[in-house]
């Protein structure tokens, strides 16, 4: 059985470290003069997207 | 929907695999509508009434101001300390959509109506503000993407988590153990919106 559930779980891995390196490379691009401040507030929205769509889960 | 969807995997692997991809697949499109729906309202609101001259440029103060008070305020509620309303189109998703349709299409339906996330109650208010945060920008790819990543994240968690509760016996107490960590879940998460909230208005004020 560990042997399908472990590549779900890479897979999610996987997934979930190239959408924050993506979300975290084009939060400093599209930023003309990105501060910590700027980068936080483009980023934090996406952060509660994920979490809040993860807790979700422990709903009924 | 782990109850349902995810209880599958007691029957057999296929068909818990194929109902949980049309699910995610479901949830993640009408999450994804959503966010552009939002952002295409907000962005024909916003230059409907200023126009396109570069002092309308979004996102502005007049919408990130009532939407940092309201992270705020809407944190304090999700940690108990103050009451809120919450408003939903449905209390819950007919139970009887199983019984009818299931598994696959009463999987695509459970994903496209809990994917829009106002059918069922909210228990994390951080959802609001999310959707706010889309009108606001007024842009669809930015809605369409923030709201994607909460479909995403709500639904393909569904996988691992549904295999490893339902896989053998001792489900019941597996759930329940999960659903228990809903308070904890809530309090983290409410910490952030309020982080979001002070940020906000604090980007306001530079």
């Amino acid at each position: 059985m560990d042997r399908i559930y472990r590549p779900i779980q890479g897979v999610l891995l996987l997934g979930g470290s190239m959408l924050g390196g993506f979300l975290l490379v084009f939060s400093a691009v599209s930023l003309e003069q990105p501060t910590p401040m700027t980068v936080a507030l483009g980023l934090l929205p996406f952060l509660l997207a994920g979490l809040t769509g993860i807790a979700k889960t422990t709903t009924a | 929907m782990i109850g349902t969807v995810g209880s599958l995997v007691q029957e057999t692997f296929k068909r818990w695999l194929l109902a949980t991809s049309l699910y995610i697949v479901a949830a993640l499109s009408a999450s994804l509508f959503l966010g552009a729906f939002l952002g295409a309202v907000g962005y024909m609101l916003h230059y409907g009434v200023c126009g396109t001259a570069p002092s309308c440029a979004l996102p502005n103060a007049v919408g990130a101001l009532p939407v940092g008070l309201l992270a705020i305020a809407y944190a304090a509620s999700d940690l108990g300390l103050i009451r809120l309303p919450r408003p939903t189109v449905m209390d819950r998703v007919p139970a009887t959509w199983w019984q009818k349709w299931q598994p696959y299409k009463a999987a695509l339906l459970y994903g496209g109506a809990l994917g829009l996330g106002i059918t069922t109650q909210i228990t994390f208010s951080a959802f609001y503000i999310l959707c706010a945060w889309c009108f606001v920008n007024g842009n669809v790819a930015y809605g369409a993407l923030l709201m994607a990543t909460y479909g995403t994240a709500r639904a393909v968690v569904l996988l691992p988590v549904s295999w490893r509760i339902y896989r053998d016996a001792h489900s019941h107490e597996r759930l329940g153990r999960l659903l228990s960590k809903g308070s904890v879940a809530r309090d983290i998460q409410a910490v952030l919106l309020g982080v979001f909230g002070v940020e906000l208005l604090l980007s306001l004020l530079r």
